[in-house]
């Protein structure tokens, strides 16, 4: 299949659709797809031949915990799970960390995406696309780093990614978005499009929020409600959404509805413990969300999750309530915390692969 | 205490920090893969307290705790001291159907073992071998809740070993010498099992009523002597200790310009030097015996052992074990499994043999307790 020129464009702007639910910020239109002059070319472009680093698009957000503003200079990339290859991989990664090396050095940059007084972070990510639906393959499994800790995902004969041979200068990171968390991410917007549809989450910009709780060493800055979903959070094993006390009318009956706070938990990984639940709940009651009875739903996103996932969830929920019971209270009520699979994902994201360096 | 609260380790993010900023146990590798399982790389070089600042601010998985936590355990395969007892007087069954007992209680052990709130228990297995013995399989956790979170819960494997003694009679426990096993096998095991019989005896090697330090020496110069295939050669090392007392003997002692409580020699036929039988007369006992002995069957191989009471000012909580093998470089090479299992065997009989030698007429020193 053939990409046309709009298939880019539908990736570049469903990217920034997508993005924004996560609060993060974006650019206009004309920032995207340019080159900028590179600030090291002895070292980048060593044959002379070329000095410029391309760049598709540029994300950024202020941290929730540091108040920093971290820009993410984003390099799109469809893939096949035929084609796909270590060197490939590298080669996208290798130029990523060369941009974010140039780019806070780059006056037209930083002039473009912030200010000439910068003092914000760049980071690469690496965003890559699935158009075919097929997700057989683990693209973190061909870095060399996660083969050696996972032998069994990483079958012999298959050539590794060496991380440490792509020259990211050093304390700079770049970030993989692989088609996993992708969906992970369109499933979260449908399914909140769909409650919503369903009057079980309240409709408005300003009725939800990322739940970042505050931590021994990290405490969050500035307003809530406009705190994003970092990339951490995104490709991290849950990601948590609050929603605020709000009010709406049914249109078709015309009563009033009232949402209570209440937080929903998008869950990522495959279930297939109850262990992994016990952990995930005493989690959440450290961060105090069970706190004034608060309901808490846990929703399970996962492209193969376990057949005894549910059952795994319901059984730490009793373990739980088991272990900190007090004088036969229970620390979590009945109905406050519940659990759903969440069975329809959104698996494609682009109609066709990109062309030619875009596609890898 | 209810220790399935503290079952899964939770740390907080201090504890993520300081455990991957400055515990050198995690690699490199290790952290690089805590971060590339988020689909996260950086630069060569990147400093640990950037690392470590941000991997702290992440949501975390059990996962990735299980992770850094086994990245930090040592596994200690080195043998230890055990402990041992024996239950006497099992009605004169065969084995077999001492075996069968044992068997009915299956259910039981590990039902009990499991619902103990001493110590908090991850699994149990029980487990058949052949017609010779049966064994539970422990693993078990401590908590040091002193200690940075991944460091705090120690994993721990005991095997409870249980054996009849050929026509003997009576049963053998052994297990690692630690005052939690102590506390468990006693409540949670031997009371399911001496209800199976209608009078049995146990027998505890204690010197809680003997008092004569030149008995209590006694008792380990023939216990060294007495190793069934062994040939005593020589003590290595040699412990003493003084009761603490608040006597006015005591106090004298206090007031002089130095007192002695503990006190080890290390040499040569030990037993026999002045210098231990004049600590012995100042009110000093020994408690503890490092000595080696040479294989009756094996090459004249010489191997080295350790018996002593982990309670000394008591001479209580026998725990004895072979140390191991001597090699012509003088180091110690540990034995087998198998071998360390019979020799501790004979350290216990021997010991139990020591003790009613040095019984007085119609005292029972060796507790041997009827129930």
């Amino acid at each position: 299949m053939v990409e046309t020129a709009s298939t880019a464009k539908i990736a570049e702007n469903e990217s920034k659709q997508m993005l924004e639910f996560f609060r993060w910020s974006t650019y206009s239109d004309t920032l995207e797809n340019n080159d900028y002059l590179c600030q090291d070319t002895e070292r980048h472009f060593p044959d002379g031949q070329y000095d410029q680093h391309p760049l598709d698009i540029v994300f950024s957000y202020i941290h929730p915990y540091t108040g920093k503003e971290i820009f993410f200079y984003c390099d799109l990339k469809s893939y096949s799970s035929s084609s796909i290859s270590p060197p490939k991989l590298r080669e996208a990664l290798k130029s990523l960390g060369q941009s974010i090396s140039c780019a806070r050095d780059n006056e037209q940059w930083r002039i473009d995406f912030s200010n000439p007084d910068f003092s914000g972070e760049v980071r690469g990510l690496l965003f890559l696309l699935n158009h075919d639906g097929d997700y057989s393959q683990d693209i973190l499994s061909k870095l060399n780093v996660v083969a050696k800790f996972e032998p069994q995902e990483h079958r012999g004969n298959i050539k590794t990614l060496n991380v440490e041979n792509l020259h990211i200068d050093p304390n700079q990171f770049v970030h993989i978005m692989d088609p996993t968390v992708i969906v992970y991410m369109q499933t979260i917007r449908k399914d909140i499009q769909s409650l919503r549809g369903s009057l079980k989450f309240p409709l408005g910009n300003k009725n939800y929020y990322f739940y970042y709780p505050n931590l021994e060493l990290h405490r969050t800055q500035g307003d809530e409600s406009k705190f994003p979903a970092t990339v951490e959070v995104l490709c991290g094993p849950y990601l948590i959404v609050g929603n605020l006390a709000s009010e709406q009318i049914d249109a078709d009956s015309d009563k009033v509805i009232k949402f209570f706070p209440g937080f929903i938990v998008y869950y990522r990984l495959d279930g297939s413990t109850q262990e992994e639940f016990l952990f995930l709940i005493d989690q959440l009651s450290r961060y105090q969300m069970f706190n004034n009875s608060k309901k808490v739903n846990v929703r399970q996103i996962h492209l193969n999750p376990h057949i005894n996932a549910e059952k795994n969830f319901n059984n730490a929920l009793i373990e739980y309530n088991k272990t900190w019971s007090v004088n036969g209270l229970n620390p979590i009520s009945d109905g406050q915390l519940t659990f759903n699979q969440i069975s329809n994902l959104e698996k494609k994201f682009l109609p066709s692969p990109l062309n030619g360096a875009r596609h890898l | 205490m209810n220790y399935s609260r503290f079952s899964y380790i939770n740390p907080n993010d201090i504890d993520l920090f300081g455990t991957l900023n400055r515990n050198r146990a995690l690699t490199n590798d290790e952290v690089a893969y805590l971060f590339a399982k988020r689909g996260i790389i950086y630069g060569k070089n990147t400093s640990r307290e950037l690392l470590a600042r941000e991997f702290s601010s992440f949501f975390h998985s059990s996962y990735d705790y299980h992770l850094i936590e086994s990245a930090l355990a040592t596994e200690n395969k080195r043998s230890t001291a055990v402990s041992g007892l024996s239950l006497n007087n099992l009605d004169d069954l065969t084995d077999r159907q001492v075996l069968n007992k044992l068997d009915s209680l299956e259910s039981q052990f590990i039902d009990d073992l499991t619902n103990q709130e001493e110590i908090d228990i991850d699994k149990v297995v029980y487990k058949r071998n052949g017609l010779k013995s049966r064994q539970i399989n422990i693993n078990y956790s401590v908590y040091d809740f002193t200690k940075n979170a991944f460091n705090r819960r120690e994993r721990k494997e005991a095997a409870i070993m249980i054996r009849p003694i050929e026509g003997g009679n009576s049963l053998y426990l052994e297990y690692p010498n630690s005052k939690e096993l102590d506390n468990l096998v006693e409540s949670q095991i031997l009371s399911h099992v001496i209800n199976q019989f209608s009078q049995p005896s146990k027998t505890k090697i204690e010197l809680l009523g003997i008092t004569d330090n030149l008995l209590r020496k006694q008792f380990f110069d023939n216990l060294i002597r007495d190793i069934e295939g062994f040939e005593y050669d020589t003590v290595l090392d040699i412990y003493v200790t003084k009761e603490n007392s608040s006597s006015t003997d005591d106090l004298a002692i206090m007031t002089s310009v130095a007192s002695i409580r503990k006190a080890s020699f290390s040499g040569h036929g030990l037993m026999d030097v002045p210098e231990l039988d004049t600590l012995l007369g100042k009110g000093f006992h020994i408690y503890r015996v490092i000595w080696q002995a040479t294989s009756k069957e094996d090459n004249d191989e010489k191997f080295v052992f350790e018996a002593k009471f982990t309670i000394p000012d008591e001479c209580a909580g026998f725990s004895y074990f072979l140390k191991g093998r001597k090699l012509q470089n003088n180091k110690i090479e540990q034995c087998s499994h198998t071998e360390t299992m019979r020799i501790n065997r004979e350290i216990y009989f021997a010991a139990v043999r020591s003790l009613n030698s040095i019984n007085s007429p119609g005292e029972q020193y060796a507790q041997d307790l009827s129930i």
